[in-house]
């Protein structure tokens, strides 16, 4: 009898999460089904993740199955660290996901990771407020422009009991949100984060005059006090003290459970150049050195499964990375609340995050001067010099070179 | 040459510095001779001995170093991802699938260069390089990292990239290394190698390198498809180290080169080696192949020679090769040389050499004394310089110290006697941070205080020089002043001051015309002669004299009485520095002295008339009080008097005690007034002494039907005390206490006092005497009165007899044993007198005395008693006292009478009074004491004058006894009864008998109680009288309740009377029922 051998899975989830019980679950389940391999999976508990990984790649002890953000594909690719996993998804099963998802977890033509769920960027509203201020509701349709967005959080402002008007998230932590929530924000403006034509250059366009122009704005929005920089992350909208939210479709049960009907999810505005929304999720990978690619490409099959997806999504509202679980969903279903992010992606809105291997470079940038600008940094200068980060990293990289 | 401190320590310094100098070029040249040619070579032998050593160490080291590494698991694991990498590579196809097969080959290669990097680090290695199938992989050194990856169509390309400033390697931008080549010195291909070995390489030119080459070996197995079409996968496992483990087998489907991998370990020895050798042994050090075809040498020219190269290879084949040295002389001069080869386990690996320069070794010598000698010669001059600064330094604060004090210790500044002002004392300037600044400046402060101090003087001198002037005139004018005539000599008798008024008394206009000159200058010739005398006696005395006389010179016609005094002046160490002489004139004085002594004379007769008034008053009293006290005793004695008489002779007697204590007290008071009044202490048992008073008192007490209470504590059994004058003091106090107090209780208390310290352990006995009554009291304005004389505080119905003398006695009588009376009281509330005093104890315990004697005879023969008396009534009064005794009483009217009478019938005994016409009796006494026929007897002196001296005179006469006027009948028969040792016979049953009925008193019928009851109410006291003497004819038994009865009613005592009657009538109601 074959011996069983152990395929070690790492997932950025905390042992205490509703989603670290579903992957357990199906871990368990697979341990089950056969005996040729065990899945072990590992928490990173209250490890830097990211931090993690790469140390385990520089010492060659990655595990056989790791979860990673989706932006850092390129990265973990470039630098030979992700086998590729299209021979051990069944072309059929590939056709059932998401774009998005498919786009995110390809690198030089080849898949090397695929995600359970996908994600979304829109406006959360109190109903009430915005009636209260008389402000019209925006449809993808007819979306906000940037005049009526700016107008709407003046008079939202003015209502009794809003402190700010929109909870913009920037008491955010994490330095991926930045990235994720604002490069839309640039982009709405005919900015980005790096020149996605050429991939090597970011001047043109994190310092480049639509980027300033978005980021002035976002600056204002501040200084009006109609966004505020806060360290409390108890949302705003939910406590009655704001009336929109720039925030992900994962906020969803929260703010449904603290406003009920009054809960209204809007799409962005248009700042010029189109609605632009963020897009992208954690997604798993096999690691180059493990040597039982084909136990990691059955357990990651089974976690790919509908199934799988739909008890992922149950559990915290995420979006199912697979149509036929989409259409099955209560929530993002047809006529489901959050069937906006559906219509978002499927009208081509969301923007994926620079897919490079200077994507770390350039979030850490990004974050560092969107911070600055927020507590009052000279725009201009302060994207310049992010700009000019990203580049000297492009460039000791020799603008990453494929083999 | 007297030479300073300065310049001889610069001479001190020269000295040593020269010698010192001169003894190191000495040493240095012989001991540098001593460096010869043996001794080079032996030291080069050493050193390269300590090189070949080393280096074998080293290489064992680095040896066990590279097998530990290459044994880690972790390294062979990271190996072994390389290795599955190739294998996949190998066996997979081409296109994209191959490319990322590539990437995964690269990215195990920096895996694995990440490991080996840890390891350079960790063991100090110059480079690891890793050969994977004999061919070069990857490599890193300290300065770079590379390795051959497949990158696009190139089947192997070289990517390398240098270390970071910061020690990292930049392993995961790996694609992003630059394309290049393989470091020259690396073989791009390894030899098998079956077990770990070492390798001597020359990868360059200038550098040897120890290799260490260890093979991995491993075992490489295919790892089952899951799927039909699978590619197959592969496992490599079990990598270890080859050679080491005897079972290390293959298990291959598809036989892979042995061993999968070397891993070569080096440790280059280039020119930093050989440089940092050159700096520890200073010699040249030199490193060939065994083949000699690669040297390496520090020089730009050859110091081994061929030869000795040679010798040293043919040298090296042998098992122990030993050195070989020689000289070689070249351009750039002479060396001796040594070759040593070294062999690692066996094998040849390397020639070692050092060299080292002869020239320099010979030249040293001379170099060495000469740079020696240089340096030593700038060392000198340097420390001569510095010597001398430094010296200077010391010194120059010394020399201007010594300069300044001689400065101020010059003759400028010393005071001479040109009476020139003196030059003002400057300070020293000096600035030194050292003790001897700190000297200077102490100097300085000493002379700004020794400056301060002369003006100081100055001033106090000018100050001091008006103050004697003043203090001259004020003398001047005291002695001018002075009512007496003085002058100050000299001890030759020149006058050095003399007052005006001496001048004058001298005959001379002035004093100032008086000083200088000598006695002989002034006086006559005996005149001085005689006053040089008294001087010189004054002189050799040391004394002051004085002498009474009239003026012995001068112009007077009656010189007036002086008193002249000489006193000589002395010296501390009694040296007579001369002599004072002063006159009083005492002429006033001597008159007051004359009529003083006028008074003083006539006031000593007046106070002896008052004496003799004293005495004569006393006795002219007491004579006739004599004859009135004794006949009453004598009447009282009689048994058939009645009431009446019985009253009567007890007014009479009760009026001539009184008169008696009034005349005693105005004696004690004029005795007290002239410090006359002495006290006469003898032994008393005081417990019977008070006891006595108490019955005394207690009956007053009783008559006025107050509680008296006496309590003694402690009281010793016998003491010295004048108990007469105690017992005065006592009875006046307890007497006053009962006269004042008509309801409630009379009581004196006598406790022992704690002894005080200033009794320092004597036999003195302190007693504090309390006499307290609840009587009527005194207000404090009386309290203040009570011991003045003639003061009787109380109303006139209590003045009962005394002249108010008797507390003001008490209290004189009282200061006199040495205490005081003190007084509490208040209206209403009774007084309390008390007193404190300190008595010696008695040595001897007195006998025993019989309060009252109630004698009825004596036993043996009859007695004769003469009385002389001038005074019938006394002689009378004697006789009827005496004679019912059972004495022989016969008489004299004086002294002389007395002694005819004795010369005819003898006398048993004599009483004697004194004061008697024509014979005293202190005469008398005398002249029977001188007969011998009769100056055996017993003679007692009675006196009306009592007086002690009296007594004291009468005892030096002769006198057995003394009794004074008048005589107490108990007393006197004590008297008797002692000088005639008589046994006296008492009326012992009569009065056993009646105390017994006194102690059992009977009263009468109900009837006469009843009756005196109700003449009690009615206060008819000469009714109850005359029925008391009725009871008592009655019925003997009624005679005790009849005697008190009576008693009571001869005091008027009303209320008594009814309590009495009261208490008996129950004592007869109960009787007769």
């Amino acid at each position: 009898m074959p011996e069983t051998r152990t395929l070690t899975a790492w997932t950025h989830e905390h042992v205490s999460t509703r989603e670290f019980q579903v992957l357990r679950e199906a871990a368990e389940r697979f341990n089950r089904q056969q005996k040729a391999y065990k899945v072990e999976l590992v928490s990173s508990l209250y490890r830097d993740y990211e931090r993690w990984v790469r140390a385990a790649a520089v010492n060659g002890t990655l595990p056989c199955l790791f979860e990673f953000d989706g932006p850092f594909l390129h990265e973990l690719a470039w630098s030979g660290y992700l086998q590729p996993i299209d021979q051990l998804i069944p072309a059929r099963a590939l056709t059932d996901f998401l774009p998005s998802v498919l786009s995110q977890g390809t690198y030089q033509g080849r898949l090397y990771s695929l995600a359970q769920y996908e994600s979304g960027l829109a406006l959360w509203g109190n109903r009430r407020d915005l009636a209260r201020a008389d402000v019209r509701l925006p449809t993808l349709q007819r979306p906000w422009s940037l005049k009526e967005f700016e107008q709407a959080l003046q008079e939202l402002q003015a209502l009794p009991g809003i402190e700010h008007a929109i909870d913009l998230g920037a008491y955010s932590a994490s330095r991926e949100f930045y990235s994720y929530a604002f490069g839309p924000l640039l982009q709405g403006f005919g900015g980005d984060l790096i020149d996605r034509n050429t991939g090597d250059s970011a001047r043109s366009a994190l310092a480049g005059a639509p980027s300033v122009e978005a980021m002035r704005h976002f600056q204002q929005w501040f200084e009006r006090g109609w966004a505020s920089a806060s360290l409390d992350r108890a949302a705003a909208l939910s406590r009655g003290k704001s009336a929109l939210a720039w925030g992900g479709n994962w906020e969803y049960g929260d703010y449904r459970k603290a406003l009920g009907s009054n809960l209204v999810l809007l799409p962005l505005p248009n700042f010029g150049h189109g609605i632009k929304t963020g897009v992208g999720s954690w997604t798993w990978g096999i690691s180059s050195t493990c040597q039982d690619a084909a136990g990691a490409g059955a357990f990651l099959r089974l976690l790919l499964s509908r199934e799988q997806i739909a008890r992922m999504s149950d559990t915290h509202s995420t979006m199912p990375s697979r149509r036929s679980v989409i259409e099955r969903s209560r929530l993002y279903g047809v006529n489901g609340p959050l069937r906006l992010f559906i219509e978002q992606l499927d009208a081509g809105l969301s923007v994926q995050r620079p897919a490079t291997p200077a994507y770390g470079t350039i979030r850490d940038a990004f974050a560092g001067a969107t911070a600055a600008i927020i507590a009052g940094g000279e725009v201009e200068a302060t994207l310049r010099e992010a700009a000019t980060r990203i580049d000297a990293e492009i460039a000791r990289n020799r603008g990453y070179p494929n083999q | 040459m007297n030479l300073g401190i300065k310049q001889k320590m610069l001479l001190a310094l020269a000295g040593v510095l020269i010698f010192t100098v001169g003894l190191i070029a000495l040493l240095a040249s012989y001991y540098t001779q001593r460096q010869n040619e043996e001794a080079a070579f032996a030291d080069i032998h050493k050193d390269l001995k300590a090189w070949q050593t080393d280096l074998g160490t080293s290489t064992l080291q680095f040896r066990r170093a590279a097998l530990a590494l290459a044994g880690d698991q972790g390294v062979l694991d990271q190996l072994a991802g390389v290795l599955i990498a190739e294998i996949q590579g190998s066996a997979r196809g081409a296109g994209g699938e191959q490319t990322g097969i590539n990437r995964t080959l690269a990215y195990t290669k920096t895996v694995s260069l990440n490991g080996l990097y840890f390891m350079l680090r960790t063991g100090a290695f110059s480079s690891i390089t890793v050969y994977s199938g004999g061919q070069l992989s990857h490599y890193v050194s300290s300065s770079e990292a590379g390795m051959f990856v497949r990158w696009g169509k190139s089947p192997a390309v070289w990517l390398k990239t240098p270390i970071g400033p910061d020690g990292s390697l930049p392993l995961e931008s790996w694609p992003a290394w630059a394309k290049s080549q393989p470091p020259p010195e690396l073989p791009r291909s390894i030899p098998e190698v079956r077990q770990p070995e070492i390798i001597m390489a020359f990868p360059a030119a200038d550098a040897a390198a120890i290799d260490i080459a260890v093979p991995i070996e491993g075992v490489v197995r295919n790892f089952p498809t899951w799927w039909a079409g699978q590619v197959p996968e592969h496992l490599v496992s079990d990598l270890a180290v080859a050679g080491t483990s005897p079972t290390g087998t293959y298990y291959t489907q598809r036989a892979p080169p042995t061993p999968l991998a070397v891993i070569v370990f080096r440790k280059r020895l280039d020119d930093a080696v050989l440089r940092d050798l050159a700096g520890k042994t200073g010699k040249w050090p030199a490193l060939f192949s065994p083949d000699g075809r690669h040297r390496r040498e520090l020089t730009s020219f050859p110091l081994i020679s061929a030869e000795l190269l040679r010798n040293a290879q043919a040298n090296s084949r042998q098992a122990r090769p030993q050195v070989e040295h020689g000289t070689l002389d070249t351009t750039h001069g002479s060396f001796y040389a040594a070759v040593l080869p070294w062999r690692f386990e066996g094998q040849p690996q390397l020639i070692l050499g050092f060299a080292l320069s002869r020239d320099k070794t010979v030249a040293n010598v001379g170099q060495t004394v000469m740079a020696i000698l240089i340096v030593s010669g700038i060392i000198l001059l340097l420390s001569m310089g510095i010597g001398t600064y430094w010296i200077g330094r010391f010194t120059e604060p010394i020399l201007a110290l010594t300069a300044g004090v001689n400065r101020i210790t010059g003759p400028a500044h010393l005071p001479g006697s040109d009476g020139q002002a003196l030059a003002p004392l400057e300070p020293i300037q000096l600035r030194a941070p050292d003790e001897i600044g700190a000297l200077a400046r102490a100097f300085n402060t000493m002379l700004a205080e020794l400056r301060r101090s002369f003006e100081t003087l100055e001033q106090r001198v000018l100050t001091r020089t008006a103050e004697l002037r003043q203090q001259t005139l004020y003398l001047r004018t005291l002695l001018d002043t002075l009512p007496l005539w003085v002058c100050l000599k000299d001890t030759q008798g020149r006058y050095l001051a003399v007052n005006e008024p001496m001048a004058k008394l001298c005959g001379l206009i002035s004093a100032d015309e008086m000083v200088g000159k000598y006695d002989t200058d002034i006086f006559p010739p005996e005149r001085a002669a005689s006053v040089r005398a008294e001087d010189r006696e004054a002189l050799t005395a040391k004394r002051r004299m004085s002498i009474e006389e009239r003026m012995p010179f001068g112009p007077y016609d009656e010189p007036p009485w002086v008193e002249r005094f000489r006193a000589p002046v002395l010296d501390d160490d009694g040296t007579a520095l001369g002599i004072v002489h002063v006159i009083r004139d005492i002429s006033g004085q001597k008159t007051a002295e004359s009529a003083r002594e006028t008074a003083l004379a006539e006031a000593v007769k007046l106070a002896r008339l008052r004496s003799e008034f004293l005495t004569h008053m006393s006795h002219e009293l007491r004579t006739p009080l004599n004859a009135i006290l004794g006949y009453a005793q004598v009447l009282q004695r009689d048994e058939q008097l009645s009431s009446r008489q019985a009253r009567g002779l007890a007014i009479v007697q009760s009026s001539g005690e009184h008169l008696l204590n009034l005349i005693n007290d105005t004696l004690d008071l004029a005795r007290i007034d002239a410090g006359r009044l002495d006290l006469a202490p003898s032994a008393v048992k005081p417990g019977t002494f008070l006891q006595s008073l108490a019955d005394i008192i207690r009956v007053k007490a009783r008559e006025k039907s107050l509680v008296f209470s006496y309590e003694g504590e402690g009281l010793p059994e016998a003491l010295l005390i004048d108990a007469k004058r105690l017992r005065q003091v006592l009875l006046n106090l307890l007497s006053n206490a009962v006269k004042f107090t008509d309801l409630g209780e009379v009581s004196l208390r006598v406790r022992r006092l704690p002894s005080r310290p200033e009794d320092n352990g004597t036999d003195i006995v302190r007693l504090h005497f309390e006499i307290r009554d609840s009587g009527i009291g005194m207000s404090a304005e009386q309290v203040a009165r009570i011991f003045q004389r003639f003061e009787q505080v109380a109303d006139v119905d209590r003045r009962e007899g005394g002249a108010g003398l008797g507390l003001a006695i008490s209290q004189q009588l009282v200061q006199l044993m040495g205490g005081e009376i003190w007084v509490e009281s208040q209206i209403g509330q009774g007084s309390r007198f008390s007193f404190e005093l300190a008595l010696p104890l008695a040595t001897e315990v007195p006998l025993a005395m019989r309060s009252e004697i109630r004698a009825i005879g004596y036993e043996g023969r009859r007695r004769s008693v003469l009385v002389v008396d001038d005074v019938p009534a006394n002689v009378a009064v004697l006789t009827e006292m005496l004679t019912p005794l059972g004495f022989e009483v016969y008489h004299a009217d004086d002294g002389q009478e007395a002694l005819a009478e004795i010369e005819t019938r003898k006398a048993d005994l004599i009483i004697m009074d004194i004061v008697m016409p024509r014979l005293d009796g202190l005469a008398a006494t005398g002249q029977i004491r001188s007969a011998p026929a009769v100056a055996g007897v017993p003679i007692i002196a009675v006196s009306a004058s009592a007086a002690p001296e009296e007594v004291a005179r009468s005892y030096e006469a002769g006198v057995n006894a003394f009794l004074p006027k008048p005589i107490e009948y108990g007393a006197l028969l004590q008297t008797i009864g002692e000088q005639l040792e008589l046994k006296w016979i008492y009326e012992e049953a009569r009065a056993t008998a009646a105390e017994q009925a006194q102690a059992d008193v009977i009263a009468p019928s109900a009837a006469e109680m009843d009756l005196l009851y109700g003449l009690a109410l009615e206060g008819n006291m000469r009714s109850i009288r005359l029925r008391a003497e009725h009871l008592s004819n009655l019925d003997v038994r009624y005679r005790p309740f009849a005697t008190q009865l009576k008693r009571m009613a001869e005091s008027y005592q009303s209320k008594a009377i009814l309590s009495f009657v009261e208490t008996h009538r129950q004592q007869a109601d109960a009787n007769a029922s």
